[in-house]
């Protein structure tokens, strides 16, 4: 674990709540110090608002700090896996697979020869030719992750781990994830569930009030963790 | 990776066109449509103003001239200024540059002006305006008018996700556009002092050469295309630079 692919030095960030530019700023994140290696999982826990999200915007290189540095190795793509693919509701499910695949940095003749494949592994093939609209809840759920768990950054970013649809495809799915973050792949993942933690992470960051309260092992950190919530 | 944002534009580009042909019953006909519908009620409200003026039906001519490519300008700016805004949810996953965004509706709309350009021209000629070489002078017209579109379209989506207040200036501004530009009154017909000043209006030129090429038949001499050009590279410039300089900010607004 010597191949450092990115590195945290005193990031903070700051947001307005409010559009009035002389509201004041709330700091998210104040002083948050990390290193980031390559194969390895690591997991982020902490209290609602504690600047998780915020982390993984900084870590997906879509806004930059406020203070302090960022350094990450040269061409890196991080991408955050969400569902929320941006679907074009008028489209149908193959025109928004190619259109998602390349948005993701795919060739379009390499996206359109994916798309069956996706299609396959969402058991959704009867629905490509129709517009996305006219899908269920569970069936826009099974295309966005079989999108989504096509794409390969040079680090995945995990909100919660998701399992998605109905309980069969939801055990696909996450077993489907977990394969990914168990492999050669770099994984941030962010969780309230100790247990999700426990089981896939390396190391774990507690993020409280702004800062890397403890960054360590994965048992260490989660027994103090789970010890303080059990107090409080 | 340039290429990578290429083929964005042309895969969402295309994408938007679809879509925009599926949302109604109607679909793509309304491209054609929207300025005909347009076009008669200008002529029902002002041809009875005009026809004094020695006009008759020939305005429904010097309207659609100018109505159709106001359209393309109006829908590229109006479209692009939420560019960013609407794509939040891709914006939130991964980065990508910000100018691909009106870039893309600059794109679509780009195709569907000219899957609209020569219905007009065929609906021009079959009014007796009979086709002529100079009709080729469309094409540097169509490109000049592209740049100004490109250049407030970046200016536009460049701004109102910082200012959202602006996003109601952007509607007023093409009402601006639709009635200071000539588009229902013949600018050449103007006392000088006042064509001076709406002159300054670049649209005012691109739409009265339109005309000149299409209906008049003339030479047009490119020279004229000159300031809209200028026109276009400043709001251009502002709008890139913006676009860079809070290219990693945008998200935030967006949250």
């Amino acid at each position: 674990m010597s191949d450092r692919m990115l590195q945290f030095e005193n990031v903070g960030v700051a947001f307005r709540r409010r559009l009035n530019p002389f509201s004041k700023k709330q700091l998210i994140l104040k002083d948050l110090s990390f290193d980031l290696y390559r194969g390895e999982t690591l997991g982020v826990i902490g209290r609602n608002g504690a600047g998780k999200s915020t982390l993984l915007k900084l870590l997906a290189d879509i806004i930059h700090p406020d203070t302090g540095k960022i350094w990450r190795a040269k061409g890196l793509r991080s991408q955050l896996l969400s569902l929320n693919l941006g679907f074009n509701k008028n489209l149908s499910g193959y025109d928004n697979t190619v259109m998602a695949l390349v948005t993701q940095g795919m060739r379009i003749s390499q996206a359109k020869s994916l798309v069956s494949e996706i299609a396959e592994f969402g058991e959704i093939p009867h629905l490509m030719e129709q517009p996305v609209g006219t899908y269920s809840a569970g069936e826009r759920a099974r295309l966005g992750f079989s999108i989504a768990i096509r794409t390969n950054p040079d680090i995945l970013l995990l909100d919660e781990i998701l399992g998605v649809g109905d309980k069969q495809f939801k055990e696909r799915s996450s077993k489907e994830l977990k394969k990914r973050v168990n492999s050669e792949q770099t994984v941030v993942l962010v969780s309230h569930s100790i247990r999700t933690l426990r089981n896939l992470c390396d190391r774990v960051m507690w993020i409280e009030n702004g800062r890397a309260k403890i960054l360590g092992p994965t048992k260490e950190v989660l027994d103090s963790y789970s010890q303080e919530a059990e107090l409080a | 990776m340039f290429k990578n944002y290429l083929s964005i534009i042309w895969i969402r580009g295309i994408g938007a066109l679809k879509a925009d042909a599926e949302n109604s019953y109607l679909g793509s006909l309304w491209w054609v449509l929207e300025p005909i519908l347009l076009t008669a009620l200008f002529y029902v409200a002002f041809a009875t103003g005009l026809k004094g003026g020695g006009k008759g039906s020939d305005f429904v001519y010097f309207l659609i001239c100018a109505l159709i490519p106001f359209k393309w300008t109006s829908s590229s700016i109006t479209g692009s200024s939420s560019s960013i805004t609407s794509n939040k949810g891709i914006l939130g996953q991964f980065y990508l540059p910000k100018w691909i965004f009106p870039t893309a509706v600059n794109f679509s709309m780009l195709l569907r002006f000219l899957f609209v350009l020569p219905i007009l021209c065929i609906f021009v000629a079959m009014g007796g305006y009979e086709p002529q070489v100079v009709w080729f002078f469309v094409l540097p017209i169509l490109i000049c008018q592209l740049f100004i579109n490109l250049g407030f379209s970046y200016l536009t989506a460049a701004m109102v996700p910082l200012i959202p207040d602006l996003k109601h200036l952007v509607s007023l501004g093409m009402t601006a556009i639709l009635f200071t530009s000539g588009i229902f009154f013949d600018i050449n017909s103007r006392p000088e002092s006042v064509q001076e000043l709406l002159r300054l209006n670049p649209f005012v030129t691109i739409f009265d050469s339109y005309r000149a090429v299409l209906l008049r038949g003339e030479f047009l001499e490119l020279h004229t295309l000159l300031y809209p050009c200028l026109f276009a590279v400043f709001a251009y410039t502002i709008g890139a630079i913006t676009l860079r300089r809070f290219d990693r900010y945008y998200p935030r607004t967006l949250l």
